[in-house]
């Protein structure tokens, strides 16, 4: 039986964490939205760790190997007084559907929620994604 | 003639900066709109206003009197590959109303996102608020109306 497990992104997950950002943004041209897909592995390394880093990354991995991720970064509701996490992607590999791998994610999604003390996690959904 | 003077906020803007979100509220309110009034000042100085704070804000001021503020965190966009300001808020105190406020907080954001590298500045408009879209337009911003998501390439900024 295969086994699905998330971690926060390792350096050395970047190669197939950009891999992965590249697909999804092949997906989301396939459904016409305009992606001009500059992505790298400079960009991700430069932006993605650190005390000061732009966002965070989840990866998934199935058997040990990566298998999806979710890209977050933090937000926040003034008028609510809340921390709020944003969910920029989610993304599941092709190979990897059906295993439970979107779900594990959301999971460590809520599980970070808790962590930071956020109130909500935020996404917005491509209204033509209905398995979404 | 006074001058529109805009400068990151400090620990000891809480109180003011807190003062001028509320006002903010409750001008949504008055729009009917549904708004919460949960922030003070212990948790402002909690969760931002600092190094690696989930929320920071550039202050207006004229004659060292507050004016208005923009509330801000930081964003990536994957697909673009760039880094964004999300602003959470931007307001004008009446007392500021007229007088380049506005125009100084987005300056001042313009130029804060080319320090830090960033992209565009991305916000939420309400579709109704002609005056805000006109304004928003003058400066070079585009809108995606559809999810009601307005972003200003920095590239694009016209002061």
């Amino acid at each position: 039986m295969s086994r699905v497990a998330v971690r926060a992104m390792r350096r050395a997950d970047v190669p197939a964490v950009v891999r992965m950002m590249r697909e999804l943004i092949q997906h989301i041209q396939a459904h016409g939205e305009p992606a001009p897909g500059r992505i790298t592995a400079a960009k991700v390394l430069k932006n993605g760790f650190g005390r000061d880093r732009w966002f965070g990354v989840f990866v998934a991995t199935v058997d040990g190997k990566p298998a999806g991720y979710a890209l977050h970064h933090r937000g926040y509701e003034v008028d609510d007084a809340a921390r709020v996490l944003y969910l920029s992607d989610l993304y599941v590999a092709p190979e990897a559907r059906r295993l439970g791998v979107g779900r594990a994610l959301m999971a460590a999604m809520a599980k970070e929620c808790k962590r930071v003390d956020a109130l909500e996690i935020l996404w917005r959904v491509h209204s033509g994604n209905r398995g979404a | 003639m006074s001058l529109v003077v805009v400068r990151p906020a400090r620990r000891r803007d809480a109180a003011v900066l807190v003062e001028m979100m509320r006002g903010l509220s409750q001008e949504i309110r008055a729009l009917g709109h549904k708004v919460e009034d949960r922030i003070t000042k212990e948790i402002l100085l909690a969760d931002g206003l600092k190094r690696d704070g989930w929320i920071n804000a550039l202050i207006a001021q004229i004659d060292d009197v507050p004016a208005g503020y923009a509330a801000w965190y930081r964003g990536y966009d994957v697909e673009d590959a760039v880094r964004q300001i999300r602003l959470a808020d931007l307001y004008v105190a009446p007392a500021g109303r007229r007088r380049g406020v506005a125009s100084a907080l987005v300056a001042a954001l313009v130029a804060l996102g080319r320090e830090l590298g960033v992209g565009e500045i991305v916000w939420n408009v309400e579709p109704e608020n002609a005056p805000a879209l006109a304004f928003y337009e003058r400066i070079g911003a585009r809108a995606w109306t559809r999810n009601r998501i307005m972003y200003l390439k920095l590239d694009e900024y016209r002061p």
